[in-house]
């Protein structure tokens, strides 16, 4: 018993206070989504398995776990079923009774290889050989997800860019790089756009003006708006949500969970659910700059980072701030896989958050 | 809170936390973004998009109010209302690829191809103004089973049940009861504040026009929460409908279809009268229209049949004015007798003609009738006779008579559309021709010719006087308006305009001649003569072409050919009805008007009804 609680010591009770507060605000939300429905049952069921895993990663030893050898095989595996995926034209790797989305997961190995070898190297800059190595290795999982799932694609390669920022990249880098992009979308712009995928190019066009799109991209923009905005200061009660109980919301379980949540609550309930976020990915950098060892650092700044992405483009395409993307937020979208990576990936974080005193 | 990052001694250490706090300062911005933009949305746009939500989401529907029924005299339904399933399309939901899906699908089931389906809902949405769109009436129940059985599949496509007008009688009552039909751009135009909505119907002509006030009910209204796909979810308030009130005649629906049916497929009209108070117990106009298709609407080339045919079907003759031809001829013999310029038993010859200056006159018996007196030049309807004495009475003395008659004004019922006539005198003609009064004019006034005109109604009026004792009353036809819960709200009776100008023993005169005119040996109107009542009345032949000589009718083109009127009364001795026959271009009045008043009068008094 003393032995078990002791493994407890010390971890970070802020982010799993914040975890379950956003797991309950989860299951509320998707119980007035969907009306009670199955949904919100195999929601349920997924938070159970979620919180398995999450004490699973809590309790292990995350430095013999993820060791270079069992991080590479999983990334060559995963790799695998991404390369499948690609060939059957699917986001979904579909198992007898439930589907998996590798793209949620393929986050959390791009995490743990991108510090594996942020600390692995030698110095705080980034020199060629890391940035090679980081690019090499994202590479492919980024355009593999990306071919099936444009948006989550987009997901790897910010988490990817946020571990170049942390690594250190040279400011005159940055500078090339925005000139270079700025120089390129110029001159290329036309040409890109053209490239662009119709759906691609009318979710920018929606973003821009959703009046005239009102019936495709737009319509959802236009409904997520009314939604939130009509939640008012106090919201307008659980399950007296107007635009998801008459179903005016599309993607109301998943993509613009956050929209139900903020019409029925209001902006008391729809600030705290942000202020929540913002607490969880604050305190996880907080551990990230605390904790004395290297690679727990690193994997807790790419948690961080992946949850600061998901949250700031969701609740931003749905506040209107950003082009819509079909991202999952966290523990509010409905999900098994987004649910199980995000508890797995929590359970990372308050693993390492035991051993911030403790030097190896 | 605050920053508080453990200071470790490793140089390494402070370069990442620098980054790591620089990127901390990122996130408190990002989050502060979202958290002012959440502000911006709920707290200061709130109310706006609460009213957009609301806009969106809650949606009134009108609930319609069925019409007022109109029954006659027995209680008998003249106009009422029927369930009718109409097809409704929400427009905010139909467009598009995915309304293009919800049209074919509705096509299959109605049986129409895509193509003029499509077509015919968007000239209808242009027309709804963002309102719901009607795309069909009248649906059959199998079809309305199946679009019900559908309904998943066909988001937008309401069915509603509609109250429909009904008449009873058909064509038979189209000119009396009158039709509804939808109301048009303009009128909604107009009538939009007062609550009228693009599908619903107004009175049109005759009583549903006349009452349209008393008969149209109040719609109510229901707010109802409707979600994405149109379906409505929960009725949040609702205003029920109020019937119309109802009316309850003093016509009789079956003297109504008898007298409509004894016209066949004449052009005419009958109106049939109580002498004793003046309530009208039929008024009948052919052809009519069957009042049904003006709810559908026409197309075009029914429409223009119905407009181009040269029996009129859509004007109600009973309420036009017309030369009234020889029925007139009471009145000249009234201002005669009151005024005494002629001894009722002083004869009068008829070589066939009458000279006034070296303008003729003929008698319609160019042969002429010998010698004949007051009765008998009824009887025979001797235009000379009649000629001598309108000279005598002269046109200020006959037009004062006919004023005094009825003529030249509305009866009073107060029905659309009822024509005043005209009784000419010398300040008209200086008026509208801006010459003198012609002697010879007085003398055609005087047999009902000349620019003198009467409607039938106008002489069922002057008739009911001469034979109840000179009582002119004011003809009515609504005995009650009630509620729908049956209790009485209005009451009328009969309405006395005044009297004749005529001595009694004067219209004992008329009366003797107007029983000669059916029962005498020479009698004009022999044809509606019964065996066991007595009937008194007089033909009318009212030339609409001066022609030299009088040519029969019925070698005439359709269009020239006379009028043929017959007014009656029965029984003699103790008058209960008067009935005023008219057929357009009927030929003469003897031989094409007064037998269809025999055949009348015969089933009205022995009870036995048959409608052809
Ligand atoms: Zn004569």
């Amino acid at each position: 018993m003393v032995f078990k609680l002791k493994k407890f010591g010390g971890i970070s009770w802020s982010v799993l206070l914040l975890t379950f507060f956003l797991l309950i605000a989860g299951a509320l939300n998707q119980a007035s989504a969907s009306m009670g429905g199955i949904l919100f049952k195999k929601q349920l069921l997924w938070f159970t398995l979620g919180a398995g895993l999450l004490l699973f990663f809590t309790l292990m030893d995350y430095q013999k776990i993820l060791s270079p050898k069992l991080i590479f095989g999983g990334y060559i595996l995963l790799l695998n079923f991404l390369l499948i995926l690609v060939i059957r034209h699917t986001r979904w790797l579909r198992l007898p009774g439930l589907s998996i989305q590798p793209s949620e997961f393929a986050k959390l190995f791009l995490i743990c290889l991108s510090a594996l070898i942020l600390y692995r190297r030698e110095g705080e800059g980034l020199d060629g050989k890391t940035f090679l190595g980081l690019s090499l290795l994202a590479f492919p999982l980024v355009v593999l997800v990306a071919l099936t799932d444009l948006d989550q694609g987009g997901m790897l390669f910010l988490i990817y860019l946020s571990f170049l920022v942390v690594a250190g990249l040279p400011r005159r880098w940055v500078v090339v790089t925005m000139v270079s992009i700025g120089v390129i979308a110029l001159l290329m712009g036309p040409y890109l756009w053209g490239l662009l995928k119709p759906y691609q190019r009318a979710r920018v066009e929606a973003f821009l003006n959703p009046e005239a799109f009102a019936l495709d991209r737009g319509y959802q923009i236009i409904q997520a708006l009314i939604a939130v905005g009509s939640g008012g200061l106090k919201g307008l009660g659980f399950k007296e949500g107007l635009s998801s109980r008459l179903n005016y919301l599309p993607e109301k379980h998943t993509d613009l969970a956050f929209a139900v949540w903020a019409e029925e609550w209001g902006f008391i309930g729809a600030s705290l659910v942000i202020l929540a976020y913002f607490f969880l990915i604050y305190q996880i950098l907080n551990i990230a700059a605390r904790v004395r060892e290297p690679l727990g650092r690193y994997l807790c700044y790419g948690v961080a980072s992946m949850f600061f992405w998901e949250v700031f483009i969701n609740i931003g395409g749905i506040l209107h701030l950003l082009p819509v993307a079909s991202v999952p937020l966290p523990f509010l979208s409905y999900g098994g896989s987004s649910v199980l990576a995000n508890m797995a990936a929590i359970g990372l974080v308050l693993n390492i958050s035991r051993r911030r005193y403790s030097f190896r | 809170m605050s920053l508080r990052y453990q200071r470790v001694p490793d140089p390494d250490r402070d370069i990442l936390e620098r980054r790591l706090r620089l990127i901390s300062l990122f996130v408190i911005f990002v989050f502060a973004g979202l958290l002012l933009k959440l502000f911006f949305l709920q707290i200061i746009k709130g109310p706006y998009y609460r009213e957009l939500a609301q806009k969106r989401s809650l949606r009134v529907i009108s609930l319609p109010a069925p019409r007022g029924n109109i029954y006659d005299r027995r209680g008998l339904l003249l106009a009422g209302n029927t369930p009718s399933f109409a097809l409704f399309l929400d427009p905010r939901l139909v467009k598009g690829k995915k309304g293009d899906a919800i049209l074919q699908r509705l096509a299959q089931i109605l049986g129409e191809d895509f193509p003029s389906l499509k077509q015919r809902y968007l000239i209808a949405r242009r027309k709804s103004a963002g309102n719901q769109v009607l795309l069909a009436e009248d649906l059959d129940r199998d079809v309305v089973a199946r679009i019900e059985a559908r309904r998943y599949f066909l988001p937008g496509v309401e069915i509603k049940v509609e109250p429909r007008r009904f008449y009873p009688l058909g064509e038979a009552a189209f000119h009396l009861v009158g039709y509804v039909s939808r109301i048009n751009a303009k009128e909604l135009q107009r009538l939009a504040s007062q609550g009228f909505g693009p599908d619903d119907f107004l009175g049109r002509s005759g009583l549903e026009a006349q009452f349209e006030r008393l008969l149209r009910g109040k719609k109510g209204r229901r707010l109802v929460e409707v979600d994405a796909l149109g379906r409505i979810r929960r009725v949040v308030a609702e205003e029920p409908p109020q019937i119309g009130k109802s009316i309850l005649l003093t016509i009789d629906s079956i003297f109504e279809k008898v007298a409509y049916n004894l016209l066949e497929d004449r052009s005419g009209a009958i109106v049939l009268l109580d002498p004793r108070d003046g309530r009208l117990l039929a008024l009948v106009s052919a052809p009519g229209v069957d009042p049904h298709r003006f709810l559908k609407g026409f197309s075009f080339e029914e429409w223009k049949k119905i407009t181009t045919d040269i029996k009129h079907p859509l004007l109600n003759k009973a309420i036009l004015a017309y030369h009234p031809g020889s029925t007139f001829k009471l009145v000249t013999a009234m201002a005669a007798l009151e005024k005494r310029v002629i001894s009722p038993t002083k004869e009068i010859f008829c070589p066939g003609f009458y000279r006034l200056g070296r303008r003729v006159f003929r008698c319609w018996r160019s042969w002429g009738h010998g010698k004949v007196d007051l009765i008998k030049a009824i009887e025979v309807s001797c235009d000379t006779y009649f000629y001598r004495v309108g000279e005598l009475v002269g046109i200020d003395t006959l037009s004062q008579f006919a004023r005094a008659c009825g003529f030249g004004r509305p009866t009073g019922l107060g029905f659309p559309g009822e024509k005043s006539g005209l009784v000419p005198d010398r300040a008209w003609k200086l008026r509208v021709f801006k010459v003198p009064w012609q002697k010879g004019e007085t003398l055609n006034v005087a047999i009902g010719q000349g620019a003198l005109m009467a409607t039938p109604l106008q002489l069922a009026k002057f008739l009911a006087a001469v034979v109840n004792g000179g009582h002119l009353y004011k003809p009515w036809y609504v005995y009650q308006v009630f509620d729908p819960y049956g209790e009485i709200l209005e009451e009328y009776g009969p309405k006395l305009e005044g009297n004749l100008p005529a001595h009694p023993n004067t219209l004992r005169l008329l009366k003797k001649g107007l029983v000669a005119a059916v029962n005498g040996k020479e009698g004009t109107g022999k044809a509606a003569k019964l065996e066991k009542v007595t009937v008194g009345g007089k033909t009318g032949t009212a030339q609409i072409v001066g022609m030299k000589k009088r040519i029969k009718s019925e070698k005439l083109p359709y269009l020239k050919r006379d009028h043929a009127w017959f007014i009656a009364y029965a029984p003699a001795s103790k008058p209960e009805i008067v009935m005023v026959v008219f057929v357009e271009h009927g030929g003469h009045g003897g031989s094409a008007a007064a037998p269809l008043a025999g055949k009348f009068l015969k089933m009205y008094f022995e009870g036995r009804w048959s409608s052809s």
